[in-house]
C-alpha cells in the first residue's frame, strides 16, 4: 500500500521543469535564500529601471545643497557636489548589476572551458594548465587585479574583463574537479564506445552533469565581483567618476566626509552590504539545493524521507 | 540711571561682549604675533608629509621631489627672512606663505654666496661665504666649502642626463660657463637669451654638494650619504614612516632679526617629518598635538578653526594649481576656434563652483598668474578687466550655445579630457562635465595614475583636453604658460602677440618693474583669448600650535625652499608640555 501512495508523489515533482522545481524548493526549504533571491531580484529591477526610478541624473550637480542631510527633497541626502545620493545609489545598482552579471558570465565561461577540457582530457595538457592555475592562485588576488588594472587603466570594460579572467582562472579548479568526478562513469564509456566525438561527449554528456556546480559558481561570483569592483573603485582603479559605483562613492566622498557627512559613506556601504549578503545567501541556498552531497537534512532526499510513512 | 538699570546694562553689555568674544574665539581671525621673548634652544619640530621623498639628489630627480635637500644642503641664494614677517620684526614685503614660487631678485639674500655682482646679461659673479663647513661626516669630515664644490655641483646640473636643468633647459645648460678664479669666487657666464633661465634656476634653485663625496658615491641619492652645509643633518629615513634630522652644530648662520638677533642658528634640536598619506590621520595627529604644523584646504580647516588655541593663516598658493588645456594647434580641433573656447568659459559657472564647492573661499582669476602682493604690479584684478573678459567669468549658457552655433557646433561635440585620478582633479571636472553637457558638449573624463599623468603632461600628449599644472608666479616673465614648446604651454599656444610680449619681457629683465608693466598690459588680451579654462582657486590654511615660536605660517623662504624657515623658529617646550597635559 505504501508503494502505491508514494509513487505518484515523486512523479508529480519530477514532472516540473528544473527551474520551476528549483524555485519552489528554494521558497519551501530555504527562507534565507529566498530573501537573498528577493534582494537580487530587486537589484535587477532597480538596475534595469534606474532611468525611471532615479529622481535626478547621477551627475546632475547642485540639485541640492552640498553635503545635505536626508530630507523629503533628497531622501538620502546630497554629496559634495550637491548630487542627489538616492539617484546615485539607484544608478549604482545598475553598475553593480552589469559588473556582477558580466564578470560572473565571463568567469563561468572561462572556468567551464578550462575545467571541462582539463578535467576530461587530462594528461600533459591538464598538468601544464593546472600548474599555470597554481601559479595564478599563488599571487594574492587583489594585488594581481590592481596590477592589471594599473596597466589597463580604469573603466567599466577593463574592470569586467580583468575580474572575469581573474575569477575564471581560479574557479576552473572547481569545474575540473566536478568533471573528474563524473569522468569514470559508465555512460561516458558508453558514449566513447559508440563512437561519439570528444566535443559531443563534452557538450552532451559532461556539461549537463556539471551544471549544478556551475550555477552555484555563477551566483557566488556575482557577489564577489560586486565586492571586488567596489574594492578596486575604492582604491581609485575601478570605474572612473562620475560613474556611480558604490565602492567609488565610498572612496570618493565617503572617506573624506566621514565626520562631516557620514551619510555619504553609510548609504553606499549599506546597500553594498545588503546586496552582497543577499547574493551570498542565494548562492548558499543554490549550493545546498543543487549539490547532492549536501543532503544533511537539507536536500531532496531528506524532504522525500520525511514524506515516507513511519 | 538707577543702580539696578546700571547693573542690567552692565550684564547685557557683558553678555554681548561674551558672545562677540566667543565668536572670535572660533579662531576665524588670523593671528600675527610680534615675538618678544628671547628664543630658547632645544626641542623637536614635528611636521607631516603625504609621501616619501623619492630622491635625495636634485641632479637625479627634480627639486620638487627632493624636499629633504632644503634642510640639509644649501644654494647660493635664498629668500630674505628679514623681508618676510620674521616673527613680527621683518619688513613684510613678502609673506613666504606659498609653496615656493616667489622668485623676485629684490627679495633674495645670500646663502652660500655672501654677495654677488650681475654684469649685464651675461655674467654673474658669486663671492662665497668664508668658513662654511660641510657636515662632519666622511669623506668631507667637516672641511670648508670651496668654489670647487660649487663649480662641480653647477656643472653636474648642466651635464648629468637626469638633472632638471639639463633636461629642461638643454641649450642654456650647454652654453653655460662656470669657473672658479679663486677658492671663494664663482663666475657664471651665459648668453643673454638664457639669462632669465640661468638667474632663476642657478642661484636659488640648485643645491650645492661636496665634490669629493659625489665622486666617491657616484651620486647623493642614498639618504645615508647625505652631506651638506645646511642647518640640519639627515639621520634617519624609514620609508612610509618618518624622516629625522638633527641640528648641525657647525652651521654658519646667525639670526638676522628679532629678539634672538645674533643667535647661532638653528634653535631646534631636530625635525621629524612623519609620512602620513591619509588626510584624516594627519588631522587627528595635529589635533592631538603630535604634529606642530599642518597645511590643509579650506574644508579640512573648518575643524581647526573651532580650536581657538591654534594659530593660523589663510593664503593662496599657485603650487600644484591646474587648468584645463585644449588643443588649439590642430586645425580640425574645435578648440582652434576662439569662439568655442570662449563658449566653454561661458558654459562653466565659475562663481557657483567657487561658492558651492569651495565655500566661497577662493578667487576666480588664477591663470596665468594669481594675486600675490609681491607681484601686484604684474596683476590686474578681475574688476578692472575689460567687460569682455569679466563676462567670461560669468555664467552665460545661452551665449555659449550661440557662440558654438556660430562656430559650426550647434549640437556641441564630444571631447576627452585627461586628468590625475585624485579628488582635487576629479571633483571639479565632474562639475565641469555636468555644466558643459548643458550646452551639448559631452566630456569623457580619463583619469590616469600619477606616473602616466606626469608622463603625458611633460610630452603634452593628449588629443582634446588636459587638466594639468601650470607654472607658478616665479617664471611669469618667461611666459612659459602660453608661449614656447614647454610642458606648461599645454594648449600649444603660438600667438604672435604673446610671443612678442615674451620677447619684450625677457629683454627688460631683470628690471622687474618694467617686466611687471608689460605683463599687466598683456593680461586682458591673454584672458580674452581663452586659451585655457581656469577654474577657481581655493584658499589654503596653515595651522600651528602656539608653542611654535617665531613662526607666522611661512612655508618656503625663497624659491622652492620648502621647510627652510625651520632654522629660524623655536619651540616653547614648557608651553607645549603644559598644553599637552591639559
Amino acid at each position: 500500500m505504501a508503494q502505491v501512495e508514494l509513487a505518484p508523489t515523486f512523479r508529480e515533482e519530477r514532472a516540473r521543469s528544473f527551474w520551476a522545481d528549483l524555485l519552489i524548493r528554494l521558497v519551501r526549504e530555504k527562507p534565507l535564500g529566498t530573501v537573498g533571491g528577493a534582494i537580487v531580484l530587486l537589484l535587477l529591477l532597480v538596475g534595469l529601471l534606474a532611468n525611471v526610478l532615479a529622481p535626478f541624473g547621477y551627475n546632475e550637480t547642485y540639485v541640492g545643497p552640498r553635503l545635505a542631510i536626508p530630507s523629503p527633497d533628497h531622501l538620502l541626502g546630497c554629496d559634495q557636489l550637491g548630487r542627489d545620493l538616492l539617484s546615485r545609489i539607484i544608478y549604482g545598482a545598475r553598475v553593480s548589476t552589469i559588473v556582477g552579471l558580466s564578470v560572473a558570465g565571463i568567469s563561468v565561461l572561462l572556468s567551464t572551458f578550462i575545467g571541462i577540457i582539463c578535467g576530461y582530457i587530462g594528461g600533459k595538457l591538464d598538468i601544464i594548465a593546472q600548474r599555470f592555475v597554481d601559479a595564478w592562485m599563488c599571487i594574492p588576488g587583489l594585488f594581481l587585479i590592481l596590477t592589471i588594472m594599473a596597466v589597463t587603466g580604469p573603466g567599466m570594460v577593463p574592470v569586467i574583463v580583468v575580474l572575469g579572467i581573474a575569477f575564471g582562472i581560479g574557479q576552473s579548479r572547481i569545474v575540473r574537479g566536478a568533471v573528474m568526478g563524473i569522468k569514470a562513469n559508465t555512460y561516458l564509456e558508453a558514449a566513447r564506445a559508440v563512437g561519439c566525438s570528444t566535443g559531443r561527449i563534452l557538450w552532451k554528456h559532461v556539461l549537463p552533469n556539471v551544471t549544478a556546480p556551475i550555477i552555484v559558481l555563477f551566483t557566488i561570483t556575482v557577489g564577489g565581483a560586486i565586492l571586488t569592483e567596489a574594492t578596486i573603485s575604492f582604491l581609485g582603479l575601478g570605474l572612473p567618476p562620475p560613474t556611480p559605483s558604490w565602492g567609488g562613492m565610498l572612496s570618493e566622498a565617503g572617506r573624506r566626509y566621514m565626520l562631516m557627512a557620514p551619510h555619504l559613506a553609510v548609504w553606499p556601504g549599506l546597500f553594498l552590504a545588503i546586496v552582497v549578503y543577499g547574493i551570498n545567501m542565494l548562492g548558499d541556498a543554490m549550493r545546498d539545493l543543487l549539490d547532492p552531497r549536501l543532503r544533511g537534512g537539507l536536500g531532496r532526499y531528506d524532504v522525500a524521507k520525511k514524506k515516507l510513512p513511519k | 540711571m538707577t543702580r539696578r538699570t546700571f547693573v542690567v546694562c552692565l550684564l547685557i553689555l557683558g553678555l554681548i561682549a561674551g558672545l562677540v568674544s566667543s565668536s572670535c574665539a572660533g579662531g576665524v581671525k588670523e593671528t600675527v604675533t610680534v615675538e618678544k621673548e628671547k628664543p630658547v634652544y632645544g626641542g623637536i619640530l614635528t611636521t607631516a608629509a603625504a609621501a616619501d621623498p623619492p630622491a635625495f639628489d636634485d641632479a637625479v630627480q627634480p627639486h620638487y621631489v627632493t624636499g629633504t635637500l632644503k634642510l640639509t644642503n644649501e644654494e647660493l641664494w635664498t629668500g630674505d627672512w628679514t623681508k618676510g614677517i620674521a616673527g613680527g620684526h621683518g619688513t613684510k614685503e613678502c609673506d613666504w606663505f606659498t609653496g615656493g614660487g616667489l622668485n623676485r631678485l629684490e627679495h633674495k639674500a645670500g646663502a652660500l654666496a655672501e654677495s654677488w655682482e650681475i654684469q649685464g646679461k651675461e655674467t654673474i659673479i658669486f663671492h662665497l661665504r668664508k668658513g662654511v663647513k660641510w657636515h662632519n661626516k666622511p669623506p668631507t669630515n667637516g672641511r670648508e666649502l670651496t668654489a670647487e664644490d660649487v663649480v662641480f655641483s653647477l656643472k653636474r646640473q648642466c651635464t648629468a642626463p637626469t638633472a632638471y636643468f639639463k633636461r629642461t633647459y638643454p641649450k642654456a645648460a650647454e652654453t653655460l660657463e662656470i669657473t672658479a678664479p679663486d677658492p671663494y669666487t664663482v663666475v657664471v657666464k651665459t648668453k643673454p637669451e638664457y639669462f632669465g633661465d640661468v638667474i632663476t634656476l642657478i642661484p636659488d634653485y640648485m643645491c650645492i654638494f661636496p665634490k669629493d663625496a659625489v665622486e666617491q658615491f657616484g651620486n647623493m641619492n642614498d639618504w645615508k650619504n647625505s652631506i651638506g652645509t645646511g642647518p640640519f643633518m639627515l639621520t634617519e629615513f624609514v620609508p612610509g614612516s618618518v624622516i629625522s634630522y638633527v641640528r648641525n652644530p657647525a652651521y654658519w648662520e646667525k639670526n638676522p632679526i628679532g629678539p634672538g638677533k645674533g643667535d647661532q642658528l638653528p634653535y631646534l634640536d631636530g625635525i621629524k617629518t612623519l609620512i602620513i598619506p591619509d588626510e584624516s590621520t594627519a588631522d587627528a595627529a595635529f589635533r592631538t598635538g603630535q604634529l606642530d604644523i599642518l597645511t590643509c584646504d579650506w574644508e579640512r580647516a573648518q575643524q581647526f578653526l573651532r580650536m581657538p588655541q591654534l594659530k593660523h593663516i589663510r593664503y593662496l598658493d599657485d603650487y600644484g594649481q591646474a587648468c584645463i588645456y585644449m588643443r588649439t594647434d590642430k586645425k580640425d580641433s574645435p578648440f582652434a576656434d576662439k569662439r568655442v573656447r570662449q563658449a566653454l568659459w561661458l558654459a562653466i559657472d565659475n562663481k557657483r563652483i567657487l561658492d558651492e564647492y569651495y565655500g566661497g573661499e577662493g578667487v576666480l582669476l588664477k591663470w596665468p598668474i594669481m594675486y600675490f602682493k609681491e607681484y601686484a604690479g604684474a596683476y590686474v584684478p578681475l574688476e578692472q578687466m575689460p567687460k569682455a573678459v569679466q563676462e567670461l567669468f560669468e555664467y552665460h549658457p545661452d551665449k555659449a550655445k550661440q557662440l558654438l552655433t556660430e562656430a559650426g557646433y550647434p549640437n556641441g561635440f564630444k571631447a576627452k579630457i585627461i586628468c590625475y585620478n585624485q579628488r582635487a582633479y576629479m571633483d571639479p571636472l565632474q562639475m565641469v562635465q555636468d555644466m558643459l553637457s548643458k550646452v551639448g558638449i559631452q566630456l569623457e573624463i580619463e583619469p590616469k595614475d600619477y606616473a602616466t599623468f606626469t608622463s603625458l603632461i611633460v610630452r603634452r600628449a593628449y588629443d582634446d583636453m588636459l587638466f594639468a599644472f601650470y607654472s607658478g608666479i616665479g617664471t611669469y616673465f618667461k611666459s612659459i604658460n602660453y608661449t614656447g614648446p614647454g610642458m606648461y604651454n599645454g594648449s600649444y599656444v603660438d600667438d604672435p602677440v604673446l610671443n612678442r610680449a615674451r620677447d619684450q619681457m625677457l629683454a627688460a629683465y631683470p628690471d622687474e618693474a618694467a617686466v611687471d608693466k608689460i605683463h599687466r598690459e598683456l593680461l586682458p588680451y591673454i584672458l580674452e583669448q581663452a586659451y585655457v579654462l581656469a577654474l577657481p582657486a581655493s584658499y589654503n590654511y596653515r595651522f600651528w600650535w602656539p608653542w611654535v615660536k617665531n613662526y607666522s605660517g611661512e612655508a618656503s623662504v625663497g624659491y622652492y625652499n620648502v621647510l627652510n624657515y625651520t632654522k629660524y623658529i623655536w619651540i616653547d617646550q614648557e608651553l607645549k608640555k603644559s598644553m599637552q597635559s591639559k
